[in-house]
Formats: structure tokens, C-alpha cells, sequence
């Protein structure tokens, strides 16, 4: 077969290239080509990738080498394996090479419970029933066997044994998956030379021994013999329906540098979830095929990844000998059918020791998602970054009372006697961070410049110079020069003050620098690595921007963040059963966002032409001749690794596609060698369909009640005491000057004391969660309207929303208005002063007590809001609120219809300082100190951080452009 | 075809008591007209197979150490054929002076010193020399290390192998791929060589050695000189040892091709020294242009900086001089021998190469020793019973 270069665009009677070209050699393009193949179709694989074969994988540089090769590591930069998407909302990482997936996965072939085949999925596929065959067929052309398998496996894996070990102490059960590994020498049944598993941890890096059953050891191997050509490093740029027929398939050929144009009659696209989804998006098709084209990206979703590493376990594990995974648990959810996660043990090459150190470091517990929000959160998230001020651009650091005002506090020496030592704690690592070497020369340089301007303006020398003129500054200059001469410069400052705290405590130098940077392998056997996907995972949409051509993910993360939460919950059971600290998704802390590597849906099958792209057997709607074969089809997430299902259902779909072509029997009546082939292999699979059900391999619902997680999610509360008074009125107030005027009002007949408790059950979830809800518990006394002189004690219940936007973009379904809103925050960034909508936060109470058999509710809230002449604490401590009620049952008080009064309760700075600040404890109480100060830190950061952008949001800015700190992009979002 | 054959004695192969049939082989016409050295060993029935240096290098390259490769072929029962093409110092260092072009000039000099012209006449003269010595139907095949297997690559390309039977090639670090290390990008984005070159239009060869009397062995130009001295000392080889000081100006010119240590046991006295020779700068510009633009092409093709191969805005048509032409491959049986700490080329020109050759489906083979650098593949300690087989295997 000839490829032309670069042949006409126009012309369709031009000669196809191939009869079926097949876009992508992951788990679907692969067995597309193999199978098409097979059934004598002239097929063309398009690859983006290259090659790999034994030693091809990129590694990290050794020691000898001055310049670190990072060729072929990305696909970004030179074609490289891994290639990285930002989705804005999420990071997509997949493979790129000749194999797709396959090349980096972790061998895992798991088939998920009948009962993740749901309402969501085509009828034909409901139950899985009809994937058990294809399910065996891929096992059988992976050659799965467990770990257990290997001939010298009794005893060896010491990481396996000991997980088992701490699961059985949480009175689990491990099994051991079937991995797509080789374990003996010579050609597999395919013919490929392999060799086998040296048990060297690089699975997810490459394999360097071609140990593993990657899919150019078996399906692409097969698609070779057969006929198939494979084009590596060719890149799919688009995709045209031609007239008469067939398809056009525009790519980049990055070996010879130079654009081609390929026909075909069909045309498989295999590209992933991401660019399936990205090329069909793009594609021009017939007319009819528009509204299919229209419904690409619906019905993406991540799968819930999730990754942790234990240090210091009590037993060595040697996470670096043996396959990445080896023993999986599952877990599935007591109150919520069909909920399930697996945790999976992980490992890694040698390579990445030194690296994974890192996340050892104390500076990166619960940095994870708790550190997420923070103060993230208080732009929308899906606003665009603000610019900064006009009025601060340029200079090094507007330094803002509030961390002048923190300096100064922390300076006092009877600070410590004020806060806890907790709360201290927490407070003084945040200090600590903002004094990192970046920051405190710039702080120190600025404040000393501001004071000497100050003190030079009221001079009479430059009294009645112009305030920026050049006479000052040189003045200012020159006195600051005098000052650092003297006092030593702001580096040599942060020089001391650094070795001044890594000093403390008696600890060495080395050891704080190891403790803070972490970089290092030691007590690499003394780890382990928990790797988590489970099935609660938000079905969402990726757009296409046709204009930048660039996708964008659209998940409700908070739908994800409670699968997230009890993943890390049982990988803290885990941990603690291992004698291990955790330490969990570093990427939160890096990035700010989740990371997926099982991409899913996108391109999803579906009965009717309404709910997805493609029909139940892959082809898309309206559109015949183009096929999607890959993860995209999912609709839902299987929770299991999804490589199985995606094989399975290619395997499935390819060959109701050759049938249709060759006949319904095929390849029964078929003698050619492909069809014969496929005969032998089908054989084949029935042996794996026996080891699935003896071994089961199937993930399967528990019989008794399943066993639940031990570990409490890290939580916070604190007391708060508010009082005020209220004005018995049936007119809710407008605006917060009647509120106040109702309570002057209400003074002194008509008091209000609230104490109570606020908690948050999960830090993590409070963070994700954009209402940020607290629950409140504790009493009020009120003296109700038409009642006695005398306020009556109560007990409330009730919630807390901390610093939520008044209008909530994430609750805009209506995509119009919800641009509208984000147009006018674009408005608001351009015009400092104007307080829109962006700069507001409140706090809402809504609280429910029963009195005398009836119900009341007393909601409020508090603004938070910067303007001019306004102090800060009394507007931060007022709560506005209306008393509604009565109502006979708590189920009416929901409907807050009837206004009863109007008033304002104070939070006392006293109060807040000596009792709320300092009451202020994280739950559960046996959490390891360190990560109990970050829970305090990281709430701290939230909601001082919160305050602070609102108030000074300039410093914020100002901070940013100073401190490159880890996290600190996250603050703009 | 050369008319005198003449026989070297075991005394002019010191120290290798190989005996050796040389032939001269004239190539070129006039004013440039050279006579390279074409060596066989090994009897007349043997299968054989012609083995071509690199740049800089002479054809002692395989002998090296204690016989090298070229007795590990003698023992397997192969002959071989050394040839020494014009990049060998052998050929260099016999170049008439000054170059017969009015005025002196090396610059016409160079047009008829690239590589295409070692893939145009080289080759083929040295193939018409076997063939017409073992008859039309004996084996032979053909293994190029480093610039030897660009140019090899090359004239297999253009179809220059033909006629000449050959059926099975190895091609060591180098194919029609041209990728360096980060450290060898400065200077061909620097076109360091185009301003010495204009800046001495007669400076025709550059040579890591200084000490040697040689007519046309002059000093570095000036602007190579200040290159040098500007080049970061981290990335040149430390350490006192024989040859150190040639070592520090090779690794400057083309990378480190070898690592003192990790050479073979009895080489580590300076005996690779003779070896290594003056690099001329026809080959060496047109080497530098390749690298630019990353694949072979003729020289003097338009020379930008364009990395048109990992940019995807890719132009519509190929560039008209690029040798990627797979037809000529597929009747033959490649085998790419790739070093994995290359420091010469990077091993991503191998890579790509096979790739290349894979996607074309020309039979091709792969083998990757990963912790080797360039000349460890021949000079290494275990060369003899890693690398060795490997290209038995391929040849």
C-alpha cells in the first residue's frame, strides 16, 4: 500500500489509502486493528506516539549525565510518553506511544460487578452479560495471571504479604488481581520475544523488559501480521466525511515533518477519551450527524483516582520490588448501593525514590485537599484569574495592615499565652511560610521604605516636594542604604531568621532542610503506596473551544470530593494498620486540582439519539462508516481499572461491525488466516473464562455486611457567643441599615444570646463544598415576641455557610446568565472600587428551635464586603438577622414564610479572641499532631485568607507576584 | 579500480599481527582527487562484510582493543574490509596543500567533502572494489558506525547500494536521523562553524590535537578558540590522563564519545589517541546543517533553523533534498545499534530512525545497550560479548 504525501484535498474519487484507518493504538485501537486485520480489511493505524520497546522508556537521569535527558517524557515536548491536559478543572494524564494506555497502566485487568452496568448504559449491556465472553477473550490475548503466578513468587513480594497482613487486621480481605505480565522467557503466544517480570517497580514508567503484555506485544503484533501498518508519530489533525463515501483523515507525520492526507472507507477512532472527544468535536460530517457531534464531550468523568504513600511503616515493604500493583481490596459503601472503591498497593522504579521523597515532607501534609480550597474559593472558581489593581502594579510589595498587623501580634511575646498552643501552632507555620527566603527581603525592603517615606515626607526639606518626585526617593535611597549598612540587608535578614527557625527545637540543620524539602530516598523501604479509583464518580462534559482548540472540563468536583474523602479515609485505616503516616494527593498541593489517568465517556453509546454520540455498537449517529472504539464509550464508571471493560466492549463492538461486513457467522465459515486465527484465539479464552470463575476475578457485592472504615475524617469546631437585639416585626427589613435600626430599636425589651457549637464533620468536603456548610448545635435565649419579659432558654440547631458569593455561579445552571455573572466580575476586576459581586462574601445562619411546641427559625447573615469608612471587625461581627416563625412542624420552618422580627447579634472581639479563637480544636482528637495544625492552618488560612482578599485585596496580589509559593496559584482562581 | 595492490606486512599493522591487504581506492575527479585506503583481512571465501568508521576516526577504530571487532569477525569466519573513507585522518592528513583551488581556498573544497559525496562515491567505490575481489553472488554486508552510518544510510537512500547486492546492513548510532544531546545544541544553533568558516575561508580541517606536525593541522581558529575557552568547563571531561587534553577538545567539537573509565581495560594508556584524527570541515558543516533541521538532507539545502519535525505546524510538502526515501530500505535487513548514553548523537537519532523504517515496513532491527556511550559500544570493556554478537547477528 502506497501512501501518497500530501495528496489532493479535492477529488473524492481519489484512491483510499486504506479500507479502515484506525486513530490511536490504545486499548481500543488496538483491538480494532487487530481484529479488522484479522477479517482482511486493509488497515492503517495512525499513532501520535513512538515506539517503545525494551530500554526505549525515558528514565531519570543518572548521576554522570550534567544535563538531564528529559527527551520522550512528554508528549509536549518531543513526542514524548505522557502526555498532560490541562482541563482546567482537572489534569488528564494519558499515554502517547504505539500502545496507548497500555505502555504506562498497571497491568490490571479487573472485570467490575454486573451491577455497574446500569440504567445509564445501552439495554443491551445491561448486566454485563454480554461482555463475559469478550472479557475472557482479552484476558486470554493479555495473558492475565495474578501476581501469585510467578514461579518465584511464594514469599518473595513482602509488599503484597504485608498489605494483606493490614487488611486483614481492618478484618478485610486482599485478593490478587490478574496482571497482564509475563512471567517466563521467550516469544508469547503472539510471537513477540518478551521476557519475563524482573519485578523492577517501572511499571508505570515503561516497561525496561518487555515484561509487561503491552498491547504491541499482543493485539498490535497480531494487527501486524496480519496486514495492518501502523504510522507512528503521525498525528490526526482532522477528520472529513467525504461525499461519495469514506473519510479524510488530515495528520502531522513528525518523523519527516510533513503534512499528509489519508482516505479510507471507515474510520475507527481509538484517540482516548480526550482526543476522541476533541476530534470528533472538530470533525466536519454530513449534515446528519451534527446533533450526534453536538452531544461529544457529555458524559465525561474522571473516575475517582486517588493516591496516597505511607512513610514510615513499621514493617519494609520494598515498594520499589514488584510489580506497581499486586493486591487490591475493595471496599464497598454499607448505606449506598452499589458504591464501591478498590485500593490497589502501589510501586514505583527505583528512579522515582529520590522524587517521592518529596511528598514526605511535613510541609505537604494536608496539603492536599484540604489546602485546596482555602482561600481558593473565594473567587468562583471558574472566573478568570483577576488582574491585579492598577494602583499596586509595579511595585515589590504593598505591605497591608492585616499582615502588619499579624507581624506585629506575632512579635509580642505574650502572643503565646493568647492562642493555644495548637492554634499558635498552626498560626505561626503560616507566618513561618510567608517568611519563606522569596518573601522576606521584599517585605522587609518595602516596609522600611514605606516607614522612611513616612518620616521624610514630614520633614520640612521635602514637605512640599512632589510625594513621588525624585528628590525623596533619593532620599529614601540613601537612608535605606544607611539603614541596611547598619542593620545588615533584608537577605542577610532572612538569613537569620531562617537559620534562627530551622535552629529551633534542637533539630540539625541537615535534618530541617531533609524535614522541609524531603528530597530523599531514605527509608525507601519503609513505604508503601496506596493507589484508589472508585465508581462514585459525577458524570460531567468537556467543551470544546473550536476557537484555541482546547478542551475544558466541566465536573461538579464536590460531587467527586466524598469519594475522594472516603478513599483517603480507608487509605488512612491503611496506613495506620501499616504503623504509617499518610501523606495523600500531592497533587492538590501542587495544582490546586484533582488528577485523573482513566479518562472515561465522552463519545458515550446510548439507545436513543438524544442521550449520546454513538449507537450501542460504537458507530456515530448519523454518521455511518465512523466508529469510536474506546474509553469514551463508557457511560458510566465501572470503578475497577477500566482497561478490561474498555477491551471487552472493543471487542465487542468491533466485531458486530466485521459481522455486519462479512456476514453474521464470520468467522465461522471463513478459512483465511486472520479469520482462523480468531477462531484459535476464541478457543483460547475459554480456558480464562474457567480461571476467572474458579479464582474469582470478578468483583462481586459482599454477601454479610461489609466491613466500614475505622479512620474519622478530619474535622474542626469551635464555640461562638453572640448577642444582640431584635424588633418584633412582620416586615423583613431591606438592607442592612433597617436591620440595624430594628435592633435599636428592639433594645433593651427584646434580647438575643446565642451560644453555640460550630463543627465541620469533614475539612475536606467544608472546603470543596462551595456553600462551605458548618452544622451549629447549642442554645439561644430570646425572649419570643408575645411572651414574657423574661428570655427562655433553647436549645438551636441549626447551619452555618462561611463566606459564600451571593450568587452562586456554580448553581447557574443557565449557561447565559451564568457568562453574564462572570462578565460582570470581569467588569468589577477592571474598575477597582467597585464592590461587585466577586468582593462580597457572607456568612448565612440559619438556626431552628422549638418553643412551647412550636417551631422558629432565626436566619441571618453577615456581609463581608470592603467599603470605604467601614471598620472591619464590626463588619465582620455583625449578624443580621429576621426571626420567622411561629410554624407546628420543624418541616415548615423551611419555608421561612412569616416574618416574626428583625434585629442584629454581635460577636464581642473578646469573646472571639479569648473563647471562639481559642476553643477552636480539630476532630477527631487522636489525629497526629501534624496534621492537626494544618487542619487549624488550613481553616485559618480560609477564612483569614477570605478576609483578606476582601479587605486588602491588593496585598494578596501583590503577595503573589513576590512568593512563588507552592499553592499560591491557587489563590487567584 | 585500483591497478597495484599492495600487501602491508604484520609490521605496518602494529600492533595487531592481522594480516592485512591493502588497497588504494582513488576517488574524485580533479583538482580533488583522493586516494582512500581499503584494507581486507581474512580469506577469500568468507562471507564479508565492509565496515565503515566515523567521522574523525580512522578505520583503526575496529581494531581496537586487542583486534576488536574485526577479529571477533575473523574468528566467527568472516572476512573484513576496513575502508578508510575521506573523513578518515588517513585520507585528511594526505590532502595536497594548499587545497588545488585558485587562490588556496578550502572553501570549493568543502562542496566535495560531505557527506553526500562519501554516500555518492565512497561507498559505492569501496562495494565495486569487494564485489570485483569476492565475485557477484558472496555474501556482504555492510556496518556503519557514526557519521559511517549517516553516509551508509544515506547511499542506501539514494539507491547508491544497488548494485552492489548487499543484504543485510548495521548501522551503529546514526542513521538519516540527526539528533545531539542538549550539549551539542549551542553550538549548531550558534552556527559557530558558519562564522569560523567565513571568518578563515581556508581553514579546512579542525583537529583535536595541537601537538601534532602536520602541514594542515593548523591551531583552532580564532573563533573556535574562544568558543572553546567560553564553553562551560563542567560539561568537558576532568582529569589528568593521557589524551585528556584531546578528550576536552572532542567533546567540545562533537560531544564526549568516550568515557576513560568505561573504556576496555587496555586502552586506558592513551592508545585510542592515534585513532582520532582532524575533522573536516566539509563534513563537519554539512553534519551541523543536519542537525538543524534534524534528518538527512543535501548540503547546502536551505539552512534555517527550522525543527520542522517537532514544531507541528508542519509544512505541506517535504523539503526537496531530504534523503527520507524508505524504498531502497525495504529489500534490506537493517539493524540499528543503539548506544543509550550517546553523547555524541543522542539516541533518539536511532530511535527515529527505526520508527522510520518500522513505519515503512523496511525490516528493521533494534538493539538498545543502555548504559553504553558511543565508542564503549566498540571499546568497551564487555563489548565482546554484548555488543559484538549483536552486530554478528545483523551483519
Amino acid at each position: 500500500m502506497q501512501v501518497s504525501p500530501a495528496g489532493p484535498a479535492d477529488g473524492s474519487d481519489a484512491p483510499h489509502d486504506a479500507e479502515a484507518i484506525v486513530i490511536g493504538s490504545g486499548f481500543g485501537g488496538a483491538v480494532a486493528a487487530c481484529r479488522l486485520a484479522q477479517a482482511g480489511l486493509q488497515v492503517l493505524i495512525l499513532e501520535r506516539g513512538r515506539r517503545y520497546e525494551a530500554h526505549d522508556f525515558p528514565t531519570l537521569p543518572v548521576d554522570s549525565q550534567l544535563l538531564p535527558d528529559f527527551r520522550r517524557w512528554t508528549w509536549q515536548h518531543d513526542q514524548g510518553l505522557w502526555d498532560v491536559v490541562d482541563l482546567e478543572e482537572i489534569l488528564s494524564v494519558q499515554a502517547a506511544g504505539y500502545g496507548g494506555g497500555s505502555l504506562i497502566y498497571a497491568n490490571v485487568h479487573l472485570r467490575p460487578p454486573a451491577i455497574v452496568f446500569d440504567a445509564r448504559w445501552p439495554a443491551v449491556y445491561h448486566d454485563g452479560a454480554i461482555l463475559q465472553g469478550f472479557y475472557d477473550l482479552a484476558a486470554h490475548m493479555l495473558e492475565v495471571a495474578p501476581v501469585s503466578a510467578h514461579p518465584s513468587f511464594q514469599g518473595s513480594l513482602i509488599k503484597s504479604d504485608q498489605m494483606s497482613q493490614a487488611a486483614k487486621a481492618l478484618g478485610r480481605e486482599t485478593f490478587y488481581p490478574p496482571l497482564a505480565i509475563r512471567y517466563a522467557d521467550g516469544p508469547n503466544e503472539h510471537g513477540v520475544e518478551q521476557q519475563s517480570c524482573q519485578r523492577c517497580g517501572n511499571c508505570c514508567t515503561g516497561c525496561p523488559h518487555r515484561a509487561k503484555n503491552t498491547l504491541d506485544a499482543n493485539y498490535l503484533a497480531v494487527a501486524e501480521r496480519h496486514g495492518a501498518r501502523a504510522m507512528t508519530q503521525c498525528e490526526v489533525t482532522g477528520i472529513t466525511d467525504l461525499d461519495g463515501g469514506g473519510f479524510e483523515v488530515r495528520c502531522i507525520d513528525h518523523l519527516s515533518a510533513t503534512s499528509r492526507t489519508l482516505r479510507s472507507r471507515y474510520l475507527f477512532l481509538c484517540a482516548g477519551s480526550v482526543h476522541s472527544t476533541r476530534l470528533l468535536a472538530r470533525a466536519h460530517l454530513r449534515e446528519g450527524a451534527r446533533p450526534a457531534q453536538a452531544l461529544a464531550g457529555v458524559g465525561y468523568f474522571p473516575g475517582g483516582d486517588a493516591v496516597g504513600m505511607v512513610y514510615q511503616t513499621a514493617h519494609e515493604l520494598f515498594p520499589s520490588f514488584g510489580p506497581t500493583i499486586t493486591t487490591a481490596l475493595v471496599h464497598w459503601e454499607p448505606d449506598r448501593r452499589g458504591s464501591f472503591f478498590l485500593i490497589e498497593d502501589g510501586g514505583y522504579g527505583k528512579q522515582l525514590e529520590r522524587a517521592l521523597g518529596v511528598l514526605r515532607a511535613p510541609a505537604w501534609v494536608g496539603r492536599n485537599r484540604l489546602s485546596a480550597a482555602g482561600a481558593a474559593r473565594v473567587g468562583p472558581s471558574r472566573f478568570p484569574r483577576p488582574q491585579a489593581p492598577p494602583d499596586c502594579r509595579g511595585r515589590p510589595a504593598g505591605v497591608g495592615d492585616p499582615l502588619d498587623a499579624v507581624l506585629d501580634a506575632l512579635a509580642q511575646s505574650d502572643f503565646r499565652a493568647i492562642f493555644t498552643p495548637e492554634v499558635y501552632q498552626s498560626f505561626s507555620s503560616f507566618i513561618d511560610e510567608l517568611k519563606a527566603p522569596m518573601l522576606f527581603p521584599a517585605v522587609v525592603d518595602a516596609t522600611v521604605e514605606r516607614a522612611l517615606r513616612e518620616r521624610y515626607q514630614r520633614t520640612p526639606l521635602v514637605k512640599h516636594l512632589d510625594p513621588d518626585g525624585p528628590l525623596l526617593r533619593l532620599v529614601t535611597r540613601f537612608a535605606k542604604w544607611l539603614a541596611y549598612r547598619g542593620f545588615g540587608s533584608p537577605t542577610d535578614l532572612a538569613g537569620h531568621a531562617l537559620r534562627a527557625m530551622l535552629s529551633a527545637g534542637d533539630l540539625g540543620r541537615a535534618e530541617v532542610g531533609q524535614r522541609v524539602l524531603g528530597y530523599n530516598a531514605d527509608g525507601a523501604d519503609r513505604r508503601a503506596m496506596l493507589l484508589a479509583m472508585g465508581r462514585d464518580a459525577a458524570s460531567g462534559a468537556l467543551h470544546y473551544d473550536a476557537q484555541q482548540d482546547r478542551l475544558t472540563a466541566d465536573l461538579d468536583l464536590f460531587d467527586l470530593a466524598p469519594g475522594y474523602a472516603r478513599e483517603e479515609l480507608l487509605m488512612t485505616d491503611l496506613a495506620r494498620a501499616l504503623g504509617g503516616e499518610l501523606r495523600t494527593n500531592p497533587a492538590w498541593a501542587f495544582l490546586g486540582k484533582p488528577i485523573t489517568v482513566h479518562n472515561q465517556g465522552g463519545c458515550r453509546m446510548s439507545d436513543g439519539p438524544d442521550q449520546g454520540v454513538t449507537t450501542d455498537e460504537g458507530e456515530v449517529r448519523g454518521c455511518s462508516g465512523l466508529y469510536v472504539l474506546d474509553g469514551s464509550l463508557l457511560c458510566g464508571s465501572v470503578g475497577a481499572n477500566p482497561s478490561a471493560t474498555i477491551l471487552a466492549i472493543a471487542e465487542r463492538n468491533v466485531l458486530a461491525f466485521i459481522r455486519r461486513l462479512r456476514g453474521p457467522s464470520w468467522p465461522d465459515e471463513d478459512s483465511s488466516p486472520g479469520a482462523t486465527d480468531y477462531q484459535r484465539q476464541r478457543e483460547g479464552a475459554k480456558a480464562w473464562a474457567d480461571r476467572a470463575r474458579t479464582l474469582s476475578w470478578n468483583i462481586s457485592p459482599p454477601i454479610s455486611p461489609s466491613v466500614d472504615i475505622v479512620s474519622r475524617p478530619l474535622g474542626l469546631g469551635f464555640k461562638e457567643e453572640m448577642e444582640g437585639y431584635y424588633e418584633p416585626t412582620s416586615v423583613a427589613p431591606r438592607g442592612d441599615a433597617q436591620y440595624r435600626r430594628s435592633e435599636t430599636r428592639g433594645c433593651p425589651d427584646y434580647p438575643i444570646k446565642l451560644e453555640f457549637d460550630v463543627a465541620v464533620e469533614t475539612l475536606a468536603a467544608f472546603f470543596e463544598d462551595e456553600r462551605h456548610r458548618m452544622k451549629l448545635s447549642g442554645s439561644i435565649a430570646i425572649r419570643l415576641p408575645s411572651a414574657p419579659r423574661e428570655p427562655k432558654l433553647h436549645r438551636v440547631k441549626g447551619s452555618l455557610e462561611l463566606m459564600v458569593p451571593r450568587v452562586k455561579p456554580y448553581a447557574i445552571r443557565d449557561a447565559r446568565r451564568r457568562a453574564a455573572q462572570i462578565s460582570a466580575a470581569q467588569r468589577y476586576t477592571a474598575r477597582p472600587g467597585n464592590t461587585g459581586c466577586s468582593r462580597e462574601r457572607f456568612m448565612k445562619y440559619n438556626l431552628t428551635f422549638e418553643a412551647g411546641g412550636q417551631y422558629w427559625c432565626l436566619w441571618g447573615y453577615k456581609r463581608i464586603r470592603k467599603q470605604p469608612g467601614i471598620d472591619a471587625w464590626r463588619a465582620t461581627s455583625s449578624l443580621f438577622c429576621q426571626l420567622h416563625g411561629p410554624f407546628p412542624t420543624p418541616e415548615a420552618v423551611r419555608t421561612r414564610s412569616t416574618v416574626a422580627g428583625a434585629g442584629v447579634v454581635h460577636v464581642e472581639l473578646t469573646s472571639f479572641l479569648f473563647d471562639q479563637i481559642r476553643s477552636m480544636q480539630v476532630t477527631p482528637k487522636d489525629v497526629d499532631p501534624a496534621r492537626r495544625a494544618w487542619a487549624l492552618l488550613q481553616f485559618c488560612s480560609f477564612f483569614f485568607g477570605t478576609l483578606q482578599r476582601i479587605y486588602a485585596p491588593e496585598l494578596r496580589t501583590a503577595l503573589d507576584t513576590v512568593l512563588r509559593m507552592p499553592g499560591s496559584s491557587n489563590h487567584g482562581r | 579500480m585500483p591497478s597495484a595492490i599492495m600487501t602491508a606486512t604484520a609490521s605496518e599493522l602494529s600492533p595487531l599481527s592481522m594480516e592485512a591487504e591493502s588497497i588504494p581506492l582513488p576517488v574524485g575527479k580533479s583538482p580533488l582527487e583522493l586516494t582512500l585506503r581499503l584494507r581486507r583481512y581474512g580469506r577469500g571465501e568468507d562471507p564479508s562484510a565492509l565496515l565503515l568508521h566515523g567521522a574523525n576516526t580512522s578505520s583503526d577504530t575496529f581494531l581496537l582493543p586487542e583486534g576488536g571487532l574485526v577479529r571477533f569477525l575473523l574468528q566467527q569466519g568472516w572476512q573484513v574490509w576496513l575502508l578508510d573513507w575521506r573523513g578518515s585522518p588517513y585520507v585528511i592528513e594526505r590532502l595536497p596543500v594548499p587545497p588545488p583551488w585558485p587562490g588556496g581556498s578550502a572553501l570549493e573544497e568543502i562542496r566535495h567533502y560531505t557527506v553526500d559525496e562519501v554516500a555518492r562515491e565512497d561507498i559505492p567505490a569501496a562495494l565495486g572494489a569487494i564485489r570485483h575481489r569476492i565475485g557477484p553472488r558472496a555474501h556482504l554486508s555492510v556496518l556503519g558506525h557514526c557519521v559511517g552510518g549517516g553516509s551508509l544510510s544515506i547511499a542506501i537512500a539514494k539507491g547508491h547500494l544497488e548494485p552492489f547486492a548487499v543484504k543485510k546492513v548495521v548501522l551503529s548510532t546514526l542513521g538519516l536521523f540527526y539528533e545531539v544531546p542538549w550539549s551539542g545544541w549551542p553550538k549548531a544553533e550558534d552556527f559557530l562553524l558558519e562564522r569560523v568558516l567565513g571568518n578563515n575561508p581556508d581553514c579546512g580541517a579542525i583537529s583535536p590535537k595541537r601537538s601534532r606536525p602536520n602541514p594542515r593541522d593548523w591551531p583552532w581558529p580564532l573563533d573556535m578558540e574562544r568558543a572553546y575557552r567560553r564553553w562551560p568547563r563542567a560539561w568537558l571531561p576532568k582529569g589528568h590522563f593521557p589524551g585528556a587534553q584531546m578528550l576536552r577538545r572532542l567533546t567540545f567539537m562533537i560531544g564526549e564519545p568516550y568515557a576513560l573509565e568505561r573504556l576496555h581495560r587496555s586502552l586506558r594508556g592513551g592508545e585510542v589517541d592515534p585513532v582520532f584524527g582532524p575533522l573536516h570541515m566539509g563534513l563537519y558543516l554539512h553534519l551541523g546543517q543536519m542537525v538543524r533541521r534534524g534528518y538527512a538532507a543535501a548540503f547546502d539545502a536551505p539552512d534555517v533553523i527550522d525543527r520542522t519535525r517537532l514544531s507541528s505546524a508542519c509544512r505541506a510538502a517535504p523539503i526537496p533534498q531530504s534523503y527520507l526515501d524508505p524504498a531502497h530500505f525495504r529489500h534490506l535487513q537493517t539493524t540499528l545499534i543503539s548506544a543509550g548514553e550517546n553523547q555524541v548523537w543522542h539516541r533518539d537519532a536511532l530511535d527515529l530512525m527505526y520508527e522510520w523504517l518500522r513505519n515503512n515496513r523496511a525490516p528493521s532491527v533494534k538493539r538498545v545497550f543502555p548504559h553504553c556511550d558511543i565508542q564503549e559500544l566498540l571499546w568497551g570493556e564487555h563489548s565482546k560479548e554484548t555488543v559484538y554478537p549483536a552486530i554478528v547477528q545483523g551483519l
